[in-house]
C-alpha cells in the first residue's frame, strides 16, 4: 500500500535520519504515525512540524534541549496562528523566538532558504541555552502520581500513589495477605 | 493438535514478468479438543470509568460484570478493575463460589464514573493482578478491556501499547478489547487486542455492551490454542504480506504472522499476497505453525507440505471458488482498512492512489468466477462511498465487519449491521439486513 508519506520520505525531505525522526515522535515533537503497524503513514502535519524543528535546531544549535523545542512548538500550535509552524518550517517566514520567552533580545529562526547562512554567534546560543534552563512560561503542570486503590471490603481499601507496576504488584500481594488475615480473624 | 495446510490460489505463474499470487494457509482445530479438560480461567474485566462512560454505558458494563459473576463456572477467578485518571481494583481474583459471587456483586456498587482515561494503567493493573495470582500456572489468564474513549493519560502511543501487550502475551496473559460508541480509539484498543493475542469488538452503544462482553467471555471456553504464530518461508526476491491486517513482520525471506487464539468452532484461513518476478522460475513456499495450549508455557509446532507455483505459457488457471472467496474477503478487508484510515484523515489523494492500484485488479479477480462476482459489486460501493466524508460510526463498523470476516471471528452484535458495502451507502438510506458474519 502506498502511503502519503513514508518515514523515508520525511527523512529525505528534512535531511534527518529516520531514527532521529522516530525519537522526536517518541518525545512528542511530532504526532504518532497515522494508521499503525504496517499501515503507518505520515502527512503534511508531520512534515510541517518536522521542518519547523529542523529550522529551529539549525538556528539555535543542535544542543537545544528537546523539551525547549517541544514547548516552543506546542506554544505556537496553541496560539492564535498555528499556521506559523508551517510557514516557518517551509521558509516563508522567520520567527522571533524571544517573543515567546520574553528574552531581552530577538532571536530569530531563519527561513529554510537561508539555512546555509552562518551559525549564530556562540554568545547567542549560550544566552538561549541559559534561557532554556528556566521553566518555560507555559510548561504543562507536572503530573500528579496516579493512585491505585484496592478494595478489600466495601468499607476497607488500600491506596498507593505510584506509576510503578512493581509497586502496584507489591500492593496487590499485601492486599491478598491482608484479606487472608481478615478471614482468619473472622472479619466478614 | 492443529493442522496446517497451504496452497496457492493459482498453481501457475506467467512465463515471464511480475506475478501476484495468494497463498492460503488453513489452520484447522480438532473438534475432539472440546471434550478435553479446559484450563480454569482467571479473568480480569478492565472497565473504563472516565466521565464519558457516565450513565448507560457504565450501567451496562456493571450489568455485564454482574451477569458474568453469576454465570461463570465456580472454578473461575474474577478480577474487576476500573480506570479513569486513577485505578480501582473492585475485585481481585475472587473465586466465583456463592460467597465470591456475593462479594463481586457488592463491590460493583462502588464502580462510579470519574476523571480522564488512563487506559494503559487500568489494563496493566489487570494484567499484573492476573500474573500475580496464586497458582496462576495451569490457568488461562485473559483480560478484557472495555472503553468508549481515547486514552489521554499515561502511555497512549499505540506502538508502545502493542509492545507491552506482546510482552504480556509472552508471559501468558492474553487481552481482548471492546470499543464502545464512536469515540474510542481503534488504534489504541487494537494495539492491545491484536498484539495481546485476543480480539477487538465494536459495540454501537450501551445496548450492545452486555451481549458483546458476554459473548467474548463465553467464547473463551471454546479456545483450544493461544498465541498462534505462522511463519511462511519464501525465496529471496519474493515479497509476502498478510492481508487481514494481523500483526506481521517480513524480513525478506520469512513472513511471521501473529494470529492470536483459535476456537474449536472457528478454523482460520490466512491469506498472504506473494509477488515477485517469474523469470526466477518456480515458486516454492513452505510454512510452519506454532502455538501454546491454554495454561501451558511450552509451544507445539506443525509444518505444512510446500506449496509450488510453476511458470507456464498456458493461460492462467482459475482458482477454486473456495480459494477465490477467501482471497476476496481478505483483499476486501485490506482495502477497507486503508480506506477507513485515509477517510478518517480526509486524505483523498491517498484514497485515489489506493483505487488506482487496487480497483481494477480486484474487480478482474472477482469477475473470474460466478461465485465471487458479488465482491466486484461490493467494492464498487466501497469506492463510491469512500469519496464522501464518512461518519466515524460507519468507519468503525466497516473495518470491524471486514476484519471479522477475514479472520472468521464471531461478531456478537445484537442486530445485523448489513454487509460491508452497506456501510459505504449514503448516510440515511435504509441498510440491507442479514449481511454475512
Amino acid at each position: 500500500m502506498e502511503p502519503l508519506l513514508t518515514l523515508d520520505d520525511l527523512a529525505q525531505r528534512s535531511g534527518e535520519k529516520p531514527r532521529t525522526i522516530r525519537s522526536w515522535i517518541r518525545q512528542g515533537l511530532l504526532p504518532p504515525a497515522r494508521g499503525g503497524g504496517r499501515a503507518s503513514y505520515y502527512d503534511d502535519e508531520h512534515l510541517d512540524r518536522l521542518l519547523f524543528v529542523v529550522a529551529l535546531r539549525k538556528k539555535a544549535g543542535a544542543r537545544l534541549p528537546t523539551s525547549v523545542v517541544r514547548d516552543v512548538l506546542h506554544q505556537l500550535l496553541r496560539g492564535s496562528d498555528p499556521d506559523v509552524v508551517r510557514r516557518v518550517g517551509r521558509g516563508e517566514e522567520s520567527l522571533e523566538i524571544a517573543d515567546l520567552f520574553g528574552a531581552p533580545e530577538a532571536f530569530s529562526v531563519a527561513p529554510m532558504a537561508s539555512m546555509s547562512a552562518p551559525a549564530p554567534a556562540d554568545d547567542e546560543v549560550v544566552r538561549y541555552m541559559e534561557l532554556s534552563q528556566e521553566e518555560p512560561i507555559d510548561a504543562p503542570p507536572r503530573p500528579e502520581p496516579r493512585w491505585t486503590t484496592i478494595q478489600l471490603r466495601e468499607d476497607l481499601e488500600l491506596r498507593l500513589a505510584s506509576d510503578d507496576p512493581e509497586r502496584v504488584a507489591r500492593l496487590a500481594r499485601i492486599a491478598r495477605r491482608l484479606r487472608q488475615l481478615l478471614e482468619q480473624e473472622g472479619e466478614p | 493438535m492443529l493442522e496446517l495446510n497451504i496452497n496457492f490460489d493459482q498453481s501457475d505463474l506467467p512465463a515471464e514478468g511480475e506475478y501476484r499470487r495468494h497463498l492460503l494457509a488453513r489452520v484447522t482445530p480438532p473438534q475432539q479438543e472440546l471434550t478435553e479438560d479446559v484450563a480454569p480461567l482467571d479473568l480480569a474485566l478492565v472497565i473504563d470509568a472516565s466521565g464519558s462512560m457516565h450513565g448507560a454505558p457504565l450501567d451496562a458494563a456493571k450489568q455485564a460484570a454482574a451477569t458474568l459473576a453469576r454465570e461463570l463456572d465456580a472454578s473461575t477467578r474474577l478480577t474487576v478493575v476500573s480506570f479513569a485518571n486513577d485505578v480501582v481494583v473492585h475485585a481481585d481474583a475472587v473465586r466465583l463460589d456463592d460467597a465470591g459471587r456475593a462479594e463481586v456483586l457488592a463491590m460493583l456498587g462502588s464502580l462510579e464514573p470519574r476523571g480522564t482515561t488512563d487506559l494503559h494503567a487500568g489494563w496493566l493493573t489487570g494484567c499484573t493482578l492476573l500474573a500475580e495470582g496464586d497458582d496462576a500456572d495451569g490457568r488461562r489468564r485473559h483480560v478484557v478491556v472495555l472503553s468508549d474513549g481515547c486514552a489521554n493519560q499515561g502511555v497512549v502511543e499505540p506502538g508502545q501499547l502493542a509492545s507491552e501487550a506482546r510482552a504480556q502475551l509472552d508471559g501468558g496473559v492474553t487481552t481482548s478489547g471492546v470499543g464502545v460508541g464512536d469515540h474510542y480509539s481503534p488504534t489504541q484498543l487494537a494495539a492491545l487486542a491484536e498484539h495481546g493475542g485476543g480480539a477487538l469488538h465494536d459495540a454501537v452503544g450501551a445496548a450492545e455492551i452486555v451481549e458483546i462482553l458476554l459473548g467474548e467471555v463465553r467464547s473463551l471456553g471454546d479456545v483450544v490454542a493461544e498465541d498462534l504464530e505462522l511463519v511462511v518461508f519464501v525465496p529471496r526476491g519474493v515479497r509476502a504480506a498478510e492481508m487481514s491486517g494481523a500483526p506481521s513482520v517480513f524480513d525478506g525471506e520469512r513472513l511471521t504472522v501473529r494470529l492470536g487464539s483459535i476456537r474449536a468452532s472457528r478454523p482460520r484461513e490466512v491469506v498472504i499476497r506473494v509477488s515477485g518476478d517469474a523469470s526466477y522460475g518456480a515458486l516454492t513456499v513452505s510454512a510452519e505453525l506454532s502455538w501454546r495450549r491454554s495454561g501451558e508455557t511450552s509451544r507445539q509446532r506443525v509444518g505444512a507440505d510446500a506449496a509450488v507455483a510453476t511458470p507456464t505459457m498456458a493461460p492462467p488457471a482459475l482458482p477454486s471458488a473456495r480459494d477465490a472467496r477467501a482471497v476476496m474477503v481478505a483483499w476486501q478487508a485490506d482495502i477497507v482498512r486503508w480506506v477507513a484510515a485515509y477517510n478518517r484523515d480526509r486524505n483523498q489523494e491517498a484514497i485515489r492512489r489506493l483505487w488506482r492500484r487496487d480497483y481494477e485488479p480486484f474487480v478482474a479477480y472477482a469477475n473470474q468466477l460466478q461465485e465471487t462476482v458479488e465482491f466486484a459489486e461490493a467494492i464498487r460501493a466501497v469506492q463510491v462511498g469512500s469519496q464522501r466524508r464518512m461518519s466515524e460510526r460507519r468507519l468503525k463498523q466497516s473495518v470491524d465487519m471486514s476484519r471479522k470476516m477475514a479472520r472468521n471471528e464471531e461478531a456478537f452484535y445484537r442486530d445485523s449491521r448489513g454487509d460491508v458495502a452497506c456501510q459505504f451507502a449514503p448516510e440515511g438510506l435504509p441498510r440491507r439486513r442479514g449481511g454475512r458474519r
